[in-house]
């Protein structure tokens, strides 16, 4: 991948982090429009004191950490004229349980469920009797107690108004701060439950081990966290040593997703940091609060460390499983960083965004168990594909080796059938035609007969011999055998032979019976030649006519008288022709002194 | 030409052809005929003791083969001449002979001039060749390129003029035909045949291992 590349990935990834990680920003947290405001308010924290005068929203904190301790916020505002609507004090955003008084009688909050967490920031809504609201000046006391930890507690302004005012508000905030976070909760237990399930099935795979792990942690953290469980500084203290193990874990993953090698301290560090963590602060060497944000600090380094690394793994190699989990990665330390500096007092937000990374990470998980299964599924289609075709093509080769080993065992029957047939011959017939004509030739004159007659004999046991030799079925060579065996026997003769075949054109369907055909009539007509002419040159060439037929015509010279065309010779030629699909023809050249005889064959001869 | 005459050993087992084929040689007065022989231990036993200038063997002896004399031959006298004599010239047993060291065939009923033209040309180095013998020979040497292909070495390494006339002569075309096409004389047609003939026989030994080879692979 080239660098440009690399740049645009980095890029994108990064854009994608910031946006996210900007969302918080765009949620309004101002009261509503239109809803009679209160923007200042006495604040004391003793019952009796008068307190002083405080612009909202406000922050405070106890003069110890860990104190449960009481703020009160005293509230006025006025009111021109009474309509008999109900009416609401509404909180937008505000930290730590709040209660409220309207002109001293108690104004009824909206229940707690299990998923408001006060302490991280939540809309607080209360009904005010009715009748209490009157005319003029109204009072509102709002005592808010701090009952965990060290955030500061916090008050945004407070509205006063109708249903049809604040409910809006007061909808969107209670969506995205509990059922949220109920959603998140059930989503984290389904997930879990799927991972460790798969992690049962795939011991090996280091990617859903550490999944696995990760997500059994930090969900007994956020149990450890719900309202239900009571909550005292102890289990304080192990949800935030637990941060160090989690981001831990979540380093692990990262370094089994992009396929690196675990370093060795890595698992033991799981269970010694957090341990040592406690002890420390069990052993009250450190302060609960140092001891927090020590393990605070090393569950951000390693997410850090672990956001960089998946980033740079998508960037090498376009792993989008390290795409997928860097975002919330990185998003963990973006938000992590925000709620230390809030819960220090550094940074004033009214929420905890932390515990919403987490919903994001799920979705990430879940999307790479999902492309995962995907993937699987594909390679095992793709698996199924690869190995039919290699089947079906090992089959293939299989009936060709079968084929071809079929047609070269049938060659080889017919080659040693023709070589028996011909060594049969050879050594039969043909020794005894040999030894017929030597006989005759001792015996002088009156062997002449024999011998030209087991000439003849010999002879046409070789045109049947060869012509069961044709090779490709090429006519040009099935005549060059012909030649081959008349060249001499002319010579002996005395006559002058010309041949030519350079011109014949192809023919097809040269069977050796096709071929013994034309063999046949060619040596008839060189016999007829001889007996006939007597012919003193012969010449026999190969042609094409002008639609490209083979011609073969032999020529002869005629010293005596001429009784050729009339014989049973060219009787029998015509007839073997036919069978061809051509025909002979023979005349006399206009001065008497030649003859031509020629054989026309079709472009296919007859199977 | 020569200028003593050609000493000559013949073997045919069949005794009319023998007396015929003894008959024209003995009348030749370019040649001798030193011995006839009817066996192959006869002809071993004539090459062992004759200095001679050309063996006509027939191949099928009733003791064995003419190959083996015509191995013992070009062992012995490497500088004679072999020649195979057969009924039909079927080019299974000539190219066996040719492999084994023999320069050319002749037709058991060949008359006295063929024969001797047979003969003569062989002495001057020209090899007589028929187009059933060069398709056989063509359809070996390609059936080698395309099985061995590494064993190019091993394959007798004809010259590109050598394979053209091999070519043309298992087309089926003259000694005159394939001289026009290739831009040569006619006469150097069988000098190449004889060349073609040499290099089978250099190639003989070795092509025995590679043949075997390659059975013994379509085997596994």
């Amino acid at each position: 991948m080239g660098s440009p590349e690399r740049v645009k990935a980095w890029l994108f990834l990064i854009a994608i982090i910031v946006a996210i990680g900007m969302l918080p920003n765009l949620i309004d947290v101002s009261p509503p429009e239109g809803v009679l405001t209160i923007t200042e308010a006495q604040f004391s924290l003793k019952e009796e004191n008068a307190g002083a005068a405080v612009a909202l929203p406000h922050n405070w904190k106890p003069e110890a950490l860990y104190d449960l301790t009481t703020g009160i916020y005293r509230l006025s505002f006025e009111v021109v004229e009474t309509s008999g609507e109900a009416l609401f004090v509404f909180i937008p955003a505000a930290r730590h349980s709040i209660e409220a008084w309207v002109n001293g009688q108690r104004a009824m909050s909206a229940l707690d469920t299990a998923w408001s967490v006060p302490a991280s920031g939540y809309s607080f809504l209360a009904r005010i009797p009715d009748g209490v609201v009157g005319a003029g000046e109204n009072e509102i006391v709002l005592r808010q107690t701090r009952e965990v930890g060290w955030l500061p507690a916090r008050l945004s302004q407070v509205s006063v108004g109708t249903a049809d005012a604040v409910m809006p508000a007061y909808r969107l905030s209670n969506f995205l701060i509990e059922q949220v976070r109920a959603m998140t909760f059930a989503l984290h237990i389904v997930l879990t439950i799927g991972i460790a399930t798969i992690w049962t099935a795939r011991r090996h795979d280091t990617v859903f081990r550490w999944l696995g792990v990760i997500s059994i942690t930090s969900l007994l953290v956020v149990l450890t966290q719900s309202p239900l469980v009571p909550f005292g500084a102890r289990e304080q203290f192990q949800s935030t040593a637990a941060i160090s193990a989690v981001g831990l874990m979540a380093l692990g993953t990262a370094l089994a997703i992009a396929g690196r090698r675990r370093p060795r301290p890595l698992l033991p560090a799981i269970v010694v940091v957090p341990a040592v963590l406690f002890l420390l602060g069990q052993t009250s060497l450190v302060p609960f609060p140092v001891v927090g944000l020590i393990s605070a600090a090393i569950g951000l380094a390693a997410y850090l460390a672990a956001a960089g690394l998946l980033i740079h793994e998508f960037v090498r190699s376009r792993n989008w499983d390290a795409a997928l989990l860097a975002v919330p990665s990185a998003l963990t330390v973006w938000f992590g960083l925000h709620d230390i500096l809030v819960v220090t007092g550094l940074y004033d937000d009214p929420f905890l965004l932390a515990a919403y990374v987490r919903t994001l990470m799920l979705l990430a998980i879940m999307l790479i168990l999902m492309s995962r299964l995907a993937r699987s599924l594909n390679g095992l289609d793709n698996a199924n594909e690869t190995l039919r075709q290699r089947l079906a093509a090992q089959e293939a080769e299989l009936n060709l080796l079968h084929e071809k080993e079929r047609a070269q065992a049938t060659q080889l029957v017919r080659e040693h059938e023709r070589q028996r047939l011909m060594q049969d011959l050879h050594d039969g017939m043909g020794g005894h035609l040999a030894t017929i004509i030597a006989l005759a030739e001792r015996d002088g004159r009156g062997g002449e007969e024999i011998e030209s007659a087991a000439r003849a004999a010999l002879d046409d046991l070789r045109l049947v011999v060869h012509s069961l030799d044709l090779g490709d079925g090429d006519l040009r060579a099935a005549l060059a055998a012909f030649r081959e065996r008349l060249e001499p026997q002319l010579r002996r003769l005395g006559i002058v032979f010309h041949w030519s075949t350079e011109n014949l054109p192809h023919v097809a369907g040269v069977t050796p019976r096709n071929a013994l055909s034309v063999l046949r009539i060619l040596q008839e007509a060189v016999t007829n030649a001889i007996r006939h002419g007597p012919a003193r040159r012969i010449a026999i060439e190969g042609g094409a006519t002008q639609d490209q037929r083979a011609v073969l015509e032999v020529f002869n010279d005629v010293t005596g008288p001429c009784h050729a065309g009339t014989g049973n010779g060219l009787g029998n030629m015509q007839r073997r022709a036919r069978d061809l699909g051509g025909y002979v023809s023979f005349k006399m050249t206009d001065d008497g002194e030649g003859a031509n005889l020629s054989l026309l064959l079709p472009a296919h001869l007859p199977e | 030409m020569v200028t003593r005459p050609l000493k000559i050993v013949l073997t045919e087992d069949d005794g009319p052809i023998r007396e015929r084929l003894a008959r024209i040689v003995g009348g030749w007065a370019e040649a001798e005929l030193c011995a006839a022989c009817a066996n192959l231990t006869e002809t071993l036993a004539a090459i062992g003791t004759h200095e001679i200038d050309l063996l006509i063997t027939d191949l099928r002896l009733p003791d064995g083969s003419g190959i083996d004399a015509i191995r013992l031959l070009a062992k012995q006298q490497p500088k004679a001449e072999a020649m195979v004599i057969s009924v039909l010239a079927d080019e299974r047993s000539v190219l066996e002979a040719i492999e084994a060291g023999a320069s050319g065939y002749l037709l058991k009923d060949a008359d006295s001039m063929d024969l001797i033209e047979a003969i003569r040309d062989v002495i001057a180095g020209r090899s007589p060749i028929s187009s059933r013998i060069a398709r056989v020979l063509v359809r070996r040497l390609s059936e080698r390129v395309h099985v061995s292909g590494a064993e190019e070495s091993e394959r007798p390494s004809l010259t590109e003029r050598e394979m053209d006339i091999l070519w043309g002569i298992a087309k089926g075309f003259t000694y005159g035909e394939l001289a026009d096409k290739l831009g040569i004389s006619r006469q150097t047609v069988p000098v190449h045949i004889r060349n073609i003939y040499r290099k089978l026989q250099a190639s003989n030994r070795s092509e025995a291992v590679f043949e075997a080879a390659r059975l013994g692979l379509i085997q596994l």
